[in-house]
């Protein structure tokens, strides 16, 4: 059997793929596993065992003819070709994209055949978006910083692979420590894919300042060469240990793993340390969603602040004191523990709870939750509306003389449905599951696809009507039978 | 590298590039040449995203 993973993103989600390629490798002993990344981000791939084959996009060789002095579109197009060729002569019996990206999607489908057994985004035979999987429907609907879902994402590509992960599938290589880090230290990753996911250099002085009051051990610090300037030159001491710029991405696994903790933004160490089972204090932020990025180390914490500037200094070093004390969570954190594949317990951070449970209930199969809210009940009620009168139009579709109006009727409601969703907020995981079901109709014949959306109108007016009879039940019930009568 | 001209050499050729998808999508149907057109305009819109410092955030679609 031979199979390709996908990972065409960074880092950061070459390593969270680690654990689903190494359960792929379990679950598939004497396959041919292969994996596709970028150029740029490959180093993540040295000492990946389950893999048998890195494969390299050629990004140069794509982009390249495109910068000269006349860009030169046909070699750029003829590059991309034989890449695509090479990789479709593999003929590879699953392919998995672990991308969910609009390219990925078009290259799955250069490179599959008829009997590829495809997980993640591809094309269908008319060049729409095709979602195969559920998972990965899961993934277009509810994935993203402005999204509720909390399934990280190591499990969901998990998910997306048809895998289930066990603790061994979080391994590493091998690396020496470097011989000037003494035990006990702890890392400091300085560092993140783009400025906005990590501390500035001022808030990375103040927390080392305040560490240096209680910790004795050593304070490493590592990133890329580019990250150099975050080091606190200022403190400098025989307790910090400046390692940024001078260490290769897969010694950090020897780093990480003789270490008390790790402290880092939304960072590639985060990963790293989640494969090294290395306990991390995260300091997150809004544009980062730690339900689906952060760390999965036993005892590994979250701190969460709006941005760089609400950094509390102090509160991070009082953290990482009661995490290496063996001290129970402060209320300002977020700890990892597991509970029903979601990682993490709020402590006094608040999340929208009723928009997951929704999630939960679209996907999982958990009871609906209830709410008092008048303006979800409503919003549900509009829903139910747009859902009775889409039901109206399909029912009349294949009628000749009806089928134009019906169909503009039809686009009017898609519009109307969205906006719902923007008006309460609250009830968008349904608004983007139901999108998301209509998006994955393909390219059938008519009977088929006036079928289908039919059934997907009456999940929703369905779904809808669970919140619009619990308002009719609520509004008849007589008050006194309401209150408690002693 | 100009960022600046990278960023307009790569938008020109993603326009060229759409307009020959459409052409070819509307008159012969979505082959094998439009799926690569269609890729490469899209590896373009990605490139053009991280030439363009003003993207900060990591986006799924």
């Amino acid at each position: 059997m031979k199979i390709l993973c996908i990972q065409l993103a960074r880092l950061g989600d070459i390593y969270q793929s680690w654990p689903t390629l190494n359960a792929l490798r379990r679950n598939y002993p004497s396959a041919e596993i292969h994996i596709l990344v970028r150029e740029r981000f490959k180093s993540a791939c040295v000492g990946l065992s389950a893999v048998n084959k890195i494969i390299i996009f050629p990004t140069q060789d794509i982009f390249a003819p495109l910068f000269m002095e006349h860009p030169l579109l046909d070699t750029s197009m003829r590059n991309l070709g034989l890449f695509t060729e090479s990789l479709a002569a593999e003929s590879y019996d699953m392919v998995i994209n672990l991308s969910f990206s609009p390219a990925s999607s078009y290259f799955v489908d250069a490179i599959s055949h008829s009997k590829t057994s495809i997980h993640g985004y591809t094309r269908h035979a008319d060049g729409f978006l095709r979602i195969p999987d559920d998972a990965s429907s899961y993934f277009y609907a509810q994935v993203g910083v402005d999204r509720n879902n909390r399934i990280h994402l190591t499990d969901i590509f998990a998910l997306v692979s048809g895998v289930e992960l066990i603790q061994e599938d979080f391994s590493y290589p091998e690396y020496d420590r470097p011989t000037l880090l003494q035990q006990p230290y702890i890392v400091i990753h300085v560092g993140s894919s783009q400025p906005e996911k990590t501390c500035s250099k001022r808030s990375w002085t103040e927390i080392t300042d305040r560490i240096l009051d209680f910790y004795e051990g050593q304070i490493v610090f590592v990133g890329s060469k580019s990250e150099e300037q975050f080091f606190p030159t200022e403190l400098a001491s025989p307790k910090t240990v400046n390692l940024i710029g001078q260490t290769e991405l897969p010694e950090l696994f020897g780093i990480l793993s003789g270490a008390r903790a790790l402290i880092g933004g939304d960072s590639v160490a985060v990963h790293m340390a989640s494969l090294t089972a290395t306990p991390t204090l995260n300091i997150s932020f809004s544009n980062v969603r730690f339900w689906e990025t952060g760390p999965r180390a036993k005892g590994s914490r979250v701190l969460w602040f709006e941005n760089d500037n609400q950094v509390s200094h102090s509160r991070v070093a009082t953290e990482l004191k009661l995490m290496l004390g063996g001290f129970s969570a402060s209320e300002f954190s977020i700890e990892k523990i597991e509970t029903d594949g979601v990682l993490y317990k709020l402590n006094t951070y608040s999340d929208n709870d009723f928009s997951w449970d929704l999630v939960r209930a679209l996907y999982m199969n958990i009871a609906f939750p209830v709410t008092d809210s008048q303006t979800i009940r409503h919003g549900f009620m509009r829903l139910r509306e747009l859902a009775s009168l889409g039901l109206e139009q399909i029912a009349v579709i294949q009628d000749v003389k009806l089928q134009s109006i019906a169909i503009s009727i039809l686009d009017e409601i898609d519009s109307l449905v969205n906006q719902v969703g923007q008006f309460v907020p609250e009830i968008s995981p349904v608004v983007r599951w139901f999108q998301t079901e209509k998006l994955r109709i393909g390219p059938y014949g008519m009977d088929e696809v006036t079928a289908i959306t039919r059934n997907i109108f009456e999940k929703l007016r369905d779904i809808c009507q669970i919140y619009e009879l619990n308002q009719a039940f609520n509004d008849s019930m007589p008050r006194e039978s309401l209150t408690w009568k002693p | 590298m100009n960022s600046l001209r990278a960023e307009y050499q790569l938008v020109d050729a993603m326009r060229r590039l759409e307009q020959a998808a459409e052409k070819l999508i509307q008159t012969r149907g979505y082959t094998n040449e439009a799926k690569k057109i269609r890729l490469l305009t899209e590896l373009i819109k990605e490139q053009i995203k991280n030439e363009n410092s003003m993207h900060s955030t990591r986006q799924t679609w």
